[in-house]
């Protein structure tokens, strides 16, 4: 499972790299690694003032950190900490990695923004409020919130290849890639918590269907991540993550 | 309609708001957010609210029943203070309107209510962006809209938040989205709330557009003018003219309410893009049509007194903007400039703030700086941390190094001939502020100054004081000259600088004369 990357409330980003067993925060204007028991700090460096969201790449080996309040996203190397700071031309919201492409939702444009290795940035339009993403091993998929619509990237055209209708005011959303076997393609999965309702969007035929339920909601959980069923979470007073109950 | 100042019609929030009857929503209470309003970015002064209107509204907000309606309370009465230039009483009403949402936040978690969470998330993003707090704002207006994306009214919270904070795109974009969200609900049906609420989200984001030279703002303006103006308020208008309600507030959440800032407000705007753009006609009808809805509106007021083509008229709509609001900065200005022009009525001193406030510009201006400061007082007494206040009783006072340092005091002479206006403002300045240094003083002592004086009118004889360059003096006794006629009324005259005194209540050098002959 791919995840989208999830919106933080306080100003303390977590980014759990399963691949390369690092945990990574942004806070106060740093980003810094540490080990799986978040003991040990492997590095750190200067990060972005504010960060709002993180991801990780598939391959656990970079990260991206968006500052939605100063219209930024620093790429780090998980392995070094090198990292690289982009401006975004608008609010960065939520973001991908396609392959070491990072994938910037950019709310107040409308757009998403594809930032390759190399810093250059393409722009794609798309219904008002796009505000999560995810990947498949061929698409982009954008979800965008107040028009309801889920919309396809084709990374390769640059273009939105098709779009369903999908239910406004959704909060996550993920995609399930296929295992050996599966007869299905990747599966699309959309929380619509307001309305208690989860939608399942089979993204081959994208076929929509809704039914009840919906992800559990803890509106303003503190950010964490989770490491081998464990919950980590930030402590700002001794400054390194700690394993939290629940 | 002429308005009435009149404390009785401030806003009566209700206990309760109607519900949202087309929310389909499980096992939430229906999402009610009154839909807040951004303030004009200049030239937005309202209306001054009076000791007596303040202390209303905070006796509203202790009484008021329900979150939305004691933080709306709260953030009104913020934005009364900060509109009186009261800054420090503002940030206390912020702070406590930030607290009541953080309490609200925190009892709808432990709920699992997400459209009262999202709703408490939004109001603390107003607040905190109100005390400058973005990147804190900013993230819990994204908590705000997380779960409840397509509520409109929390996206207009998060537009005025960012719109505060200056971030012009992320306003303009949460705006779009709350125009969005409300035109979808009132696609099918909509009451008159809904409607308003509406026009609300649209005024947030023609003000964005706006100020972001967008011409798509002007458009929504003349929507929202014609939609108030359409049959659907035509109940609501009428209700209006019963009650006389005038109250504007910056959360209004009653249906007047509404309807009274958004009509103020997108005629206020319409004025100022038709006052920029040079269509003086179209600027003057939405100004006027303000005004007729509200006499007293000084924003209308000082506009239409910006575009007065007769000095008269210039100068009544000034008296009666300043009567509103004595305090507010853009207008305070602009009465400066217009006495400086001349054309200034003679300020009287009565029982009301506005022309204490006049008379104090006016005496400013003829260097009547003690007399100011007297003027001033009352004012100061009554409000002691207004910020325009404390800007005019700094100019009332003679400050030395705010003027350039009189040559003739570093390059001494036996006799000084004609020193300017700046140069004896600067010695007063000196002496009335104990602020002049030992050698300062030495090189006075031992300087003659030659001047014209014009002396007001002699007393048995005797000279006394007058004003040379327009700064007052006064002699430190009354003196005769001999060979001058008593009715002699401007002299040359050569002196020595002892100090400062008063002269009718004015900041004046006291001089020793030592010999004079009339001017020729």
């Amino acid at each position: 499972m791919i995840r989208g990357a999830v919106l933080l409330a306080a100003l303390v980003s977590m980014v759990w790299s399963p691949a390369a067993r690092t945990i990574v925060v942004a806070h106060d204007g740093r980003i810094e690694a540490f080990d799986a028991a978040g003991e040990k700090r492997l590095w750190s460096v200067d990060g972005v003032a504010s960060p709002s969201a993180g991801v990780a790449s598939r391959d656990g080996k970079t990260i991206a950190i968006l500052d939605g309040f100063n219209d930024r996203v620093a790429v780090v190397s998980v392995a070094d900490g090198a990292a690289v700071t982009h401006e975004t031309p608008g609010t960065p919201v939520a973001a991908a990695f396609f392959g070491r492409d990072v994938w910037v939702v950019v709310r107040d444009r409308s757009r998403a923004v594809r930032i390759t290795p190399d810093g250059q940035q393409t722009e794609v339009a798309l219904a008002l409020d796009p505000a999560l993403i995810a990947v498949s091993h061929r698409f982009v998929y954008v979800y965008s919130r107040i028009s309801g619509l889920l919309q396809e990237i084709d990374p390769q055209s640059m273009r939105v290849t098709r779009t369903a209708a999908a239910g406004t005011a959704g909060s996550g959303f993920e995609v399930e890639l296929p295992k050996p076997g599966d007869r299905h393609g990747a599966i699309g999965f959309l929380s619509r918590p307001a309305y208690g309702k989860l939608v399942v969007i089979d993204l081959e035929p994208m076929d929509v269907r809704e039914r009840n339920g919906g992800a559990p909601a803890d509106p303003g959980a503190a950010p964490s991540v989770t490491v081998d069923d464990a919950r980590f979470a930030w402590d700002a007073k001794s400054g390194r993550p700690v394993k939290v109950k629940g | 309609m002429r308005v009435v100042r009149q404390a009785r019609a401030l806003c009566r929030y209700p206990a309760r708001v109607p519900r949202d009857a087309r929310d389909d929503r499980p096992g939430t209470r229906a999402l009610v957010v009154a839909a807040v309003f951004l303030a004009l970015a200049a030239r937005a002064q309202t209306r001054i609210a009076s000791d007596v209107e303040i202390r209303q509204m905070e006796e509203e907000a202790r009484r008021a029943a329900g979150f939305d309606a004691r933080v709306s309370a709260r953030v009104n009465l913020g934005e009364l203070r900060a509109e009186r230039n009261e800054s420090a009483a503002a940030q206390r009403e912020f702070e406590t309107a930030l607290q009541l949402a953080r309490d609200e936040r925190n009892a709808a978690r432990g709920d699992r209510d997400l459209a009262r969470y999202a709703i408490a998330c939004a109001w603390s993003g107003i607040a905190l962006a109100r005390l400058g707090r973005g990147a804190e704002a900013f993230a819990v207006l994204e908590e705000a809209v997380r779960d409840s994306g397509d509520t409109p009214g929390v996206w207009n919270l998060y537009s005025v938040a960012m719109f505060r904070l200056g971030k012009q795109e992320k306003a303009i974009g949460a705006a779009r989205i709350s125009v969005a969200a409300a035109e979808r609900k009132t696609a099918a049906q909509a009451t008159v709330r809904d409607l308003l609420e509406l026009n609300m989200d649209r005024f947030a984001l023609a003000q964005g557009l706006l100020d972001a030279g967008e011409d798509e703002g002007a458009q929504l303006l003349r929507t929202i003018a014609e939609s108030l103006e359409s049959g659907a308020f035509q109940p609501l208008r009428k209700a209006l003219e019963r009650r006389e309600e005038f109250q504007i507030v910056t959360a209004p959440r009653t249906e007047s309410g509404m309807y009274l800032a958004l009509f103020n407000r997108s005629h206020m705007r319409l004025g100022q893009l038709y006052e920029n753009e040079g269509l003086v006609e179209q600027a003057r009808r939405e100004y006027q049509a303000v005004v007729n809805r509200r006499s007293d509106e000084p924003a209308a007021l000082a506009a239409l007194a910006r575009l007065a083509s007769d000095a008269k008229e210039r100068d009544r709509y000034l008296i009666e903007s300043l009567d509103a609001n004595p305090f507010a900065a853009g207008v305070v200005t602009d009465y400066e400039d217009h006495v400086a022009s001349g054309d200034a009525s003679p300020a009287a001193e009565d029982d009301s703030e506005g022309s204490r406030v006049r008379l104090a510009i006016q005496q400013i201006h003829r260097l009547e700086f003690r007399r100011a400061r007297e003027t001033l007082k009352p004012l100061l007494d009554a409000h002691p941390n207004n910020d325009v206040l404390q800007s005019l009783l700094e100019r009332a006072t003679l400050r030395s190094e705010d003027l350039p340092r009189p040559r003739f005091l570093d390059k001494p002479a036996d006799l000084v001939t004609d020193p300017t206006e700046s140069e004896l403002l600067a010695v007063l300045s000196l002496f009335a502020g104990n602020a002049i240094a030992a050698e300062d003083r030495a090189t006075l002592d031992r300087a003659k100054f030659s001047s014209e004086a014009a002396f007001d009118a002699a007393d048995g004889g005797l000279f006394e004081q007058g004003t040379m360059r327009g700064v007052p003096f006064r002699f430190q006794q009354p003196a005769r000259f001999r060979g001058v006629a008593p009715a002699a009324r401007r002299l040359r005259i050569v002196y020595r600088i002892l100090g400062a005194t008063a002269a009718d209540g004015r900041d004046a050098l006291l001089i020793e004369p030592l010999r004079a002959e009339e001017s020729r």
